[in-house]
């Protein structure tokens, strides 16, 4: 394989037409206007990865640490200019490399067919998590119902009498009066306690809890569980 | 342990690939009004978006004391051996996995927001 060649022929795979070509017609854009394409590229990447990212590290240290992680890593590239750039080429490699096997993808792949393929390998992942979810439903139920007692509990609502109870594991957590986010980091260290037999569990929790997208989605999962069950 | 010849050999492709990336940013850019300077923080930029993805999908492979390790290794700037640590954690399925899942996105947004001219 001849290493510059993987890379150059994956990015221009991911153009529609060949870079220098379209290089050629782009005489009239100026330095100010790319570099704030970058800027605005390089925002919204960081916004994701402080999410994805974000996620894992929240488990073992909290966001703030995160945060400093984020500078420490930009730090660090710049002080090590020459390992970041064998890395980045080591990983557009891999890149280069898996791109084509995944997609399958030859010279002469229209467009649509690129994209048909992408939208399989995306349906065939979502199928991937719902099994999941279907394998597990009882341990799934058992930790949202946890982690909503802890919620509900700490917003002070009466759940002392058996009534209560019962509303209370029918709220959910985003439906509650003056709803706060920062109450769910709480109740997970507290779930945190009750899982320590379970950590799996619990990292698959904290996983759905932290990434705040999943929540709303998780509780109507559950509810249509509970509708089957 | 590596032998002289695997070392070079690691050594020529380390440099190859620094100078072909270099080159392929230097290809996209160099002709488009941006100093050697702009492109190469534009460089730093995207390693930093890179290694940082790298590490934050791949921490829930590392326990708690590989996990204060990492955050070590980010403040001593030992990215080699962080990587190695992070690389260590999958098997070259995984490896690729990984990277086709979280590293191909960034590369390919990049080029289609960044590296392709709007007006093209």
């Amino acid at each position: 394989m001849v290493v510059g060649g993987g890379i150059i022929s994956c990015m221009e795979k991911w153009s529609p037409q060949p870079i220098i070509k379209k290089e050629q017609t782009a005489s009239v854009e100026t330095a100010e206007q790319i570099r704030s394409r970058h800027i605005k590229w390089l925002k919204g990447v960081k916004d994701k990865a402080l999410m994805y990212g974000g996620t894992a590290i929240m488990k073992a240290s909290g966001w703030a640490n995160f945060l400093l992680l984020l500078k420490s890593a930009e730090s660090a590239v710049k002080g090590n200019f020459e390992q970041s750039l064998a890395y980045v080429g080591a990983g557009a490699l891999v890149v280069g490399t898996n791109y084509a096997m995944r997609f399958g993808i030859k010279k002469g792949v229209s467009p649509e067919k690129k994209e048909e393929i992408r939208e399989e390998e995306d349906r065939r992942e979502a199928q991937k998590m719902n099994n999941r979810y279907e394998k597990e439903p009882k341990r799934v139920k058992g930790i949202v119902n946890s982690v909503r007692w802890e919620i509900v509990k700490k917003e002070g609502t009466d759940y002392e009498t058996k009534d209560a109870r019962k509303e209370v594991s029918r709220t959910r957590p985003d439906q509650l009066e003056n709803f706060d986010e920062s109450v769910v980091d709480r109740s997970v260290s507290a779930v945190m306690e009750r899982f320590d037999e379970d950590p799996e569990a619990a990292r698959e929790f904290l996983r759905l809890v932290s990434l705040k997208i999943s929540y709303r989605e998780k509780f109507e999962r559950e509810e249509k569980l509970e509708k089957v069950g | 342990m590596v032998n002289a010849r695997e070392g070079r050999t690691f050594y020529i492709k380390r440099l190859n690939i620094k100078n072909i990336m270099k080159d392929f940013f230097k290809k996209i850019f160099e002709k488009r009004g941006l100093s050697e300077d702009g492109i190469n923080q534009m460089y730093l930029d995207f390693s930093a978006v890179v290694i940082l993805t790298l590490i934050g999908v791949s921490k829930e492979k590392l326990n708690t004391t590989e996990t204060e390790q990492a955050s070590k290794m980010m403040e001593d700037k030992k990215i080699d051996d962080l990587f190695k640590m992070i690389q260590s954690k999958y098997s070259s399925e995984e490896w690729a996995t990984m990277i086709s899942e979280h590293i191909t996105p960034i590369c390919e947004s990049y080029i289609e927001e960044v590296a392709l001219p709007v007006n093209a």
